[in-house]
């Protein structure tokens, strides 16, 4: 006998609910497999002896040894940043603890282009204020900040937080029995830090820095600013100067692989480190008392923050105020800066909206039935992650050229690129809220006499609530930064923040570069303290394990 | 099957992909209106699975379950779970965090005329009246749990289902409680069917039990018929506790000389009696206060003895175990599939 009908997916396997869920998810599937698909043609197109021409030329071996050296430069210097800090916010009586945690965070709210421009008007051979400061003592000319220790120092000031934040979750992981015991067969407390803290920590610090890696070979903003060649500035000089686009197109796929390779040894990490650790525990972690170290340690962490804070808002304030008093910045910026703040929060917004739209189906059907279609999806998801917004950016400008004249150039596959660029992280989000929710809820909504829609409704929607702004948040904040795909996509005078600044420092103009980093960093710092303050494992600042 | 039984599963059968047996195996169960019917068994023998069956969360592959002359699932037809009018009661309590008691107990009353009369009813029953304002995060393990069954009953279900709905809470709570159950179902008069793995709550709650072993219903019955005459071995262990005792390795006396194979022996049947020169020693007693626990080891063997309190005897001391031979059973070995599988 066969059943006609069956509980599948919990309360949401059936009916016109069902239909929807299915929809919006293989639209979902769909819009994520646009680039890859298109890049999979496009190497088709260009031929492998074409590919393995591009790929092995001095130039292309050039380019990928110096993403990779970039990586690895950012990668050691967040290690050296991010677990000092790690150590001192988690486990020590360092005084200000949750301060110095926040501050520790904030740094996600400044793009690294706008960074890189700090660093590069502090601290440039001629003319940075860190040269006209010396010039009483016969500075003429600082060594240049340009080049390899400009871009590592750029992003790895920008992006350690990523690190900060795994390796405070794998320290809250540690079971404190094993430092007890450790103590109890001998050890001094410092030493446990270095036999038994530090190797229960090394998952943590594998991925936290392949993470970092990861942003590090999909950043436009810094490399391009500092001049380093590494497949983002290339493509995007290849794109935009030379119109060879096969060459940018397999440099493009050049890239995708090899951020593909370190994802797949990033999750392979991951996982290890979730088997691990164990899931928190509810006794506190022991404190390490610093003692005389109390004072350095504090000033560890404001040599950060003033380095990954305070310089960049420093600068962009002192410019913004030049600028004021020497007239270069009039009427005409302010009415400037408010449309492109009007376009960035309009997209961002609108991304953020979509990638909630789209990713809760998903995240109730891989939470509830998980299946084909939701494990393709979310497989899709995770290697769009690693697509890097240049390579999604040109895929796109590509295909729409070939395929969809009409959509080149326009507002909506800006969105549509945002859109897959920023839906694995809402989908992530969200769908960890959903598995916290007790599937029973939704079972009781069901023998209490509720439909599909009316569970979802009255049950999951306001459980899911919370998580679903959260997820939103993150979205919207990682949008506001976003450049490369901006840059290729958007509309002629169609601006953003984030192309302004990029625009205005390629052209000099300091002062407006200023105007609109600091409305980035605003809108982008309240977003992180917002997402703070609501709590949970989204960006968590509190010592407490989840 | 009688006519009038109110719920129904005739040769109800389901099987999770992935697993080499069945999870619920043919199985066929009557309850009359407004029985309470406990489903007792081992964890993993397939009591949850029969209870989601029930309410509709899972679908049987074969087999039909009818709920008050009405087929729900089997025979072409598949009644989902919130047309059923089953209520549920979760081993978790699954309350919603996001209502008060009030805004859970009125969930399943929607636009009923008399909601408002009917959750102060219910919350009476259950003895939470005054609370309606709470949240569930400010309420105890206890008054949680009535709650869930004030929110499963306020829509006057044809059956409520309860999953394991004592074992969450602390001893006390559990027997308070579940003396309260009984009553409240009665006074509702509801038919019940509850599931647990512990069988002092399936005997002392309900009118019918039913033991469950590897997705079978191996005996349903009165609790006094379950506990007199278990009708398999599996039962008589699971259900009793009884000692089970090997022809070959019983101490002398012991048994008749006429036993063949291995006999059953209550706890409650074997008497010890003082003697230097007996074959077993008693290892270890527990006052349980009425009655003494005592466990004796001979030579292979190891037994359990309930004695009246008067009885008293010393670990380390010699005794002889004996039996009235009207009080032993002995069951046909287990049927040769099982033996196979093992």
């Amino acid at each position: 006998m066969r059943v006609p009908l069956a509980w599948q997916a919990g309360p949401y396997g059936r009916g016109s609910c069902a239909a929807a869920l299915y929809l919006a998810s293989t639209l979902s599937l769909a819009a994520l497999s646009v680039p890859l698909l298109y890049l999979v043609l496009r190497a088709a197109g260009i031929g492998p002896l074409a590919l393995v021409e591009v790929v092995a030329s001095a130039q292309g071996l050039r380019v990928l040894a110096n993403s990779l050296l970039l990586a690895a430069g950012v990668a050691l210097v967040s290690l050296l940043i991010a677990l000092p800090m790690a150590i001192l916010t988690a486990r020590t009586d360092l005084p200000w603890r949750r301060f110095w945690t926040i501050l520790g965070v904030l740094p996600l709210a400044v793009p690294s282009y706008v960074g890189s421009f700090a660093i590069i008007a502090a601290f440039a051979p001629r003319g940075s204020y860190l040269q006209v400061l010396l010039e009483p003592f016969g500075v003429e000319e600082l060594p240049s900040i340009i080049g390899w220790p400009g871009a590592i120092a750029g992003i790895a000031l920008f992006t350690y937080p990523y690190l900060l934040l795994t390796l405070r979750s794998g320290l809250f992981g540690i079971n404190p029995a094993t430092e007890e015991a450790a103590r109890s067969l001998g050890l001094r407390r410092r030493d446990t830090i270095l036999r038994v803290l530090l190797p229960q920590l090394r998952p943590a610090l594998a991925a936290g820095m392949l993470l970092v890696a990861l942003y590090s070979l999909r950043d436009l903003g810094t490399p391009a600013l500092m001049r380093v060649d590494t497949f983002t500035r290339v493509i995007y000089l290849q794109y935009t100067l030379s119109f060879d686009r096969n060459r940018a197109a397999a440099l493009a796929i050049m890239l995708a692989v090899t951020v593909m390779i370190l994802l797949w040894v990033e999750s392979r990490t991951r996982t290890r480190a979730a088997y691990w650790s164990r899931r928190g525990t509810a006794r506190p972690q022991p404190v390490l008392r610093l003692g005389a170290w109390k004072w350095p340690s504090v000033l560890f962490c404001a040599a950060v923050a003033s380095l990954t804070l305070a310089l960049p808002i420093g600068v962009s304030l002192l410019w913004f105020t030049r600028g004021v008093r020497t007239g270069a910045l009039g009427p005409l910026h302010w009415a400037r800066t408010l449309e492109v703040t009007v376009n960035s929060l309009s997209l961002s917004g609108l991304t953020a909206l979509a990638v909630v739209l789209f990713a809760l189906p998903v995240a109730i059907l891989a939470a509830r039935a998980p299946g084909k279609l939701t494990a393709s999806v979310e497989r899709f998801a995770y290697v769009a992650f690693g697509l890097p917004g240049i390579v999604v950016a040109l895929a796109l400008v590509f295909a729409s050229a070939q395929f969809l004249p009409v959509l080149y150039q326009t507002q909506v596959l800006l969105l549509f690129a945002c859109f897959v660029l920023f839906f694995p992280q809402g989908l992530g989000a969200i769908r960890a809220t959903l598995l916290q929710l007790n599937p029973q809820l939704e079972e009781s909504a069901a023998s209490l006499g509720y439909g599909p829609w009316r569970t979802f409704g009255s049950v999951t929607l306001p459980l899911a609530a919370p998580g679903l702004v959260t997820g939103a948040l993150l979205v919207f904040l990682t949008a506001m930064k976003e450049l490369p795909a901006t840059l290729l996509l958007a509309p002629t005078g169609y601006d953003t923040l984030a192309t302004r600044v990029w625009k205005a420092t390629e052209d000099v103009y300091f002062a407006e570069a200023a105007v609109y980093s600091l409305a980035i960093v605003v809108v982008c710092a309240g977003l992180i303290l917002a997402v703070i303050r609501r709590g949970g494992a989204a960006i968590p600042v509190d010592d407490v394990p989840q | 099957m009688p006519a009038g039984a109110h719920l129904s599963l005739r040769n109800v059968t389901k099987r999770f992909p992935g697993s080499a047996r069945p999870a619920v195996d043919r199985v066929r169960m009557e309850a009359d209106e407004r029985a309470f019917l406990a489903l007792l068994g081992p964890s993993g023998c397939g009591k949850t699975t029969l209870l989601r069956l029930i309410a509709g969360f899972e679908s049987p592959d074969s087999g039909s379950i009818a709920l008050g002359g009405r087929t729900v699932a089997g025979d072409g037809v598949w009644l989902p779970p919130e047309r059923r009018g089953v209520g549920m009661v979760f081993q978790d309590f699954a309350l919603f965090p996001h209502l008060t008691v009030s805004g859970n107990v009125r969930f399943g009353l929607g636009r009923h005329p008399e909601a408002r009369w009917r959750e102060a009813h219910v919350l009476e029953l259950v003895g939470m009246t005054g609370l309606e304002h709470r949240y569930p995060h400010e309420l105890s393990g206890g008054q949680q749990q009535r709650v869930a069954l004030a929110r499963a009953l306020a829509p006057q279900p044809q059956v409520i289902l309860m999953d394991e709905p004592l074992s969450n809470l602390d001893v006390q709570m559990r027997l308070r409680l579940r003396q309260e159950l009984r009553t409240i179902l009665k006074s509702e008069g509801v038919t019940g069917v509850l599931v647990t793995h512990d069988q002092e709550e399936a005997l002392s709650l309900a009118d019918w039990v039913a033991v469950m072993h590897d997705g079978r219903i191996e005996q349903m019955g009165r609790p006094e018929e379950v506990h007199e005459a278990p009708a398999t071995r599996f039962v008589a262990a699971f259900v009793t506790q009884a000692n089970f005792v090997d022809r070959a390795a019983a101490p002398r006396g012991l048994l008749p000389a006429d036993a063949e194979g291995e006999v059953m022996i209550r706890r409650e049947d074997l008497v010890l009696t003082a003697d230097p020169g007996g074959p077993a020693t008693v290892v270890d007693r527990q006052f349980l206060g009425r009655d003494y626990c005592y466990r004796v080891e001979s030579p292979g063997l190891v037994l359990f003895a309930r004695t009246p309190a008067a009885c008293v005897l010393e670990p380390g001391m010699r005794v002889r175990p004996s039996v009235h031979p009207s009080r032993i059973r002995t069951f046909d070995q287990a049927p040769a599939e099982t033996v196979a599988q093992i």
